[in-house]
């Protein structure tokens, strides 16, 4: 008898223990089990900006603002408003003038600004379509003293460097310090400093006002020069015959050039 | 007759108060795994509910007795799994893991850090230019074999705009299930990402995500707006990887899987001593017995 009950007790605890191990195992089959992995970025910042403002010529120059650009609408209301006037034949556009006594010391404004997450690169690019107002070294007919055709005696002048009488300036402003790179110097140099400007690689996170800034281009045509060269450039410029007749081709590798032109570029680009 | 009787009766209570132990031993056994489940004080009830098509196991906290509302609620704890883990080779995922498929800074091609958010600031970021490779596995750390699903889901934020990142997914046999060998698909067909299949024990799955925002794609003026945009707006991309894994009792699941490397950091160590324990419990109560035996032979 004794041992019967020893006997039911061992099976019922056999049973227990499997039973244990089952409603364990059951509960085990019931779970379902999830895990969630998330990431989130947000776009790198760039928002830099490159403003061009201003400009180098106008049609006309007022006389109230010593010679300085009048604007395209200007108008010369008594005759000494305005110093300059470009002339255009009817139905044709206005051309930019300059002369000398005129200048812009307003000029032409660059403004980089912003601070980028990225690392990036400037080029500043002047195009190769420069050009400007230039006479070749050489001996000229002087047509300030009223040459006449047939004198056997006919005034003429001599410059032995090339002349440029439209002298430019370019300074860069940034952390609130002005800089000039190129001070009364031709086109050809601005736009070497110009370029000179060019970076490879600027880091993330460089404020680039405060790294390239502001730069100012502006220029000045003295009106106390060289009046000979500037009157034969304005003779030139107005077909005049020259007197003794002297053969000038016009060109940038040639003896003269009557147009200032540039073409500048500043990009700002993110580095892979 | 009554000594032998007796040295029966002795035997029987010998193997009783063994099966005694036997059952104290398996409950200890199987306590610390139960134990899991009520290490926080709260209610000891687990329901199962469903949330954002993902089953959780969830523990809702003493205040509150709503179950409808529990896999949304913020107190809701998920617990950890004993039989199955996602892991990448940083972190083992825990309920909504932050994992690094994204990067604060990015490195070009020849180590120059190109992409880099402000001191301040660690959100990670992408840009023009920024890849990266995200590899997880799955892994079934239990004693039977499972089921799981995978899936993957993508959204932009901040802006209605698109954000021209491109992704593809590779499992562990090779099969692309977005993307191929050479072309990677928008980053929101992610959403279309799923995948499911079975572990053997101690078997691991695994996923390679790669993303990628083309430094040339054609079209730089967009690239630039959106990053113009983002100077004053958060222009986010989120991915979310999604895991559920349930056992299953289908033997020939036995081989499913990648057989995981043996490490020693996922066996189950204090099972392997229980059980040499109760080896030696029994193979004690065998020599008792076997010598009980042998003195009651000598004494007849």
């Amino acid at each position: 008898m004794k041992k019967n009950k020893s006997m039911r007790a061992a099976g019922g605890l056999l049973i227990a223990t499997m039973l244990t191990s089952s409603i364990v195992s059951g509960t085990y089959a019931k779970y379902v089990t999830s895990d969630e992995a998330e990431d989130t970025a947000r776009v790198a910042k760039f928002g830099v900006t490159v403003t061009a403002s201003g400009s180098l010529f106008d049609t006309t120059y007022k006389a109230a603002t010593d010679n300085t650009p009048g604007g395209e609408n200007a108008t010369d209301t008594d005759g000494t408003t305005l110093t300059v006037e470009s002339f255009a034949e009817a139905g044709q556009e206005t051309d930019n003038v300059v002369a000398p006594g005129t200048k812009n010391d307003k000029g032409l404004t660059f403004a980089i600004a912003g601070t980028p997450e990225v690392d990036v690169k400037l080029d500043v690019v002047v195009d190769d379509s420069l050009e400007e107002i230039f006479l070749k070294a050489g001996t000229y007919p002087d047509m300030t003293t009223g040459n006449e055709e047939g004198d056997d005696d006919v005034d003429s002048f001599t410059i032995t460097d090339p002349y440029y009488p439209v002298k430019f300036t370019l300074t860069q402003t940034k952390g609130g310090t002005t800089t000039t790179l190129v001070n009364g110097l031709k086109l050809k140099d601005v736009a070497s400093a110009l370029e000179a400007l060019t970076v490879a690689s600027i880091d993330a996170n460089t404020n680039l006002a405060d790294t390239v800034g502001t730069l100012n281009l502006t220029w000045e045509w003295a009106f106390e020069g060289n009046d000979q060269a500037d009157t034969l450039l304005g003779d030139l410029a107005a077909g005049t015959t020259l007197v003794p007749a002297t053969s000038l081709t016009e060109g940038m590798e040639k003896d003269y050039n009557l147009e200032e032109k540039i073409k500048i570029a500043v990009t700002v680009t993110q580095v892979d | 007759m009554d000594v032998k009787h007796g040295r029966k009766s002795k035997l029987l209570g010998i193997s009783l108060i063994l099966l005694i132990l036997c059952e104290m031993a398996s409950l200890a056994v199987l306590f610390d795994r139960i134990s899991l489940y009520s290490e926080t004080e709260v209610f000891n009830i687990i329901p199962l509910t469903k949330s954002d098509g993902n089953t959780r196991i969830t523990v809702i906290s003493p205040d509150k007795t709503d179950f409808a509302d529990a896999p949304r609620n913020s107190e809701a704890i998920q617990l950890d799994s004993p039989f199955f883990r996602a892991y990448d080779k940083d972190t083992v995922w825990q309920a909504e893991t932050n994992v690094d498929i994204f990067r604060i800074s990015y490195d070009n091609t020849t180590g120059e850090m190109t992409v880099n958010g402000a001191s301040e600031n660690t959100d990670k970021l992408i840009a023009p230019g920024t890849s990266g490779e995200y590899t997880f596995y799955l892994e079934n750390t239990g004693g039977t074999s499972l089921d799981y699903t995978m899936n993957m889901e993508a959204w932009i934020s901040g802006t209605e705009l698109n954000i021209p990142v491109k992704a593809r997914v590779q499992d562990y046999n090779n099969n692309y299930l977005l993307g191929d060998n050479s072309n990677k698909a928008h980053v929101l067909e992610l959403n279309k990402v799923t995948d499911s299949g079975a572990l053997g024990i101690g078997r691991f799955a695994s996923y390679t995500l790669e993303w990628e925002w083309p430094y040339e794609q054609g079209n730089d003026e967009y690239d630039t707006m959106l990053g113009d945009l983002a100077v004053g707006n958060d222009l986010a991309l989120t991915i979310r990887i999604n895991t559920t894994a349930a056992y299953n009792d289908n033997s020939a699941d036995e081989d499913a899987g990648l057989e995981s490397p043996k490490t020693g950091d996922i066996m189950p160590i204090h099972l392997i001593v229980n059980i040499f324990g109760f080896m030696l419990i029994i193979a004690a109560v065998c020599l008792f017995t076997g010598h009980c035996r042998k003195n009651e032979e000598s004494n007849e």
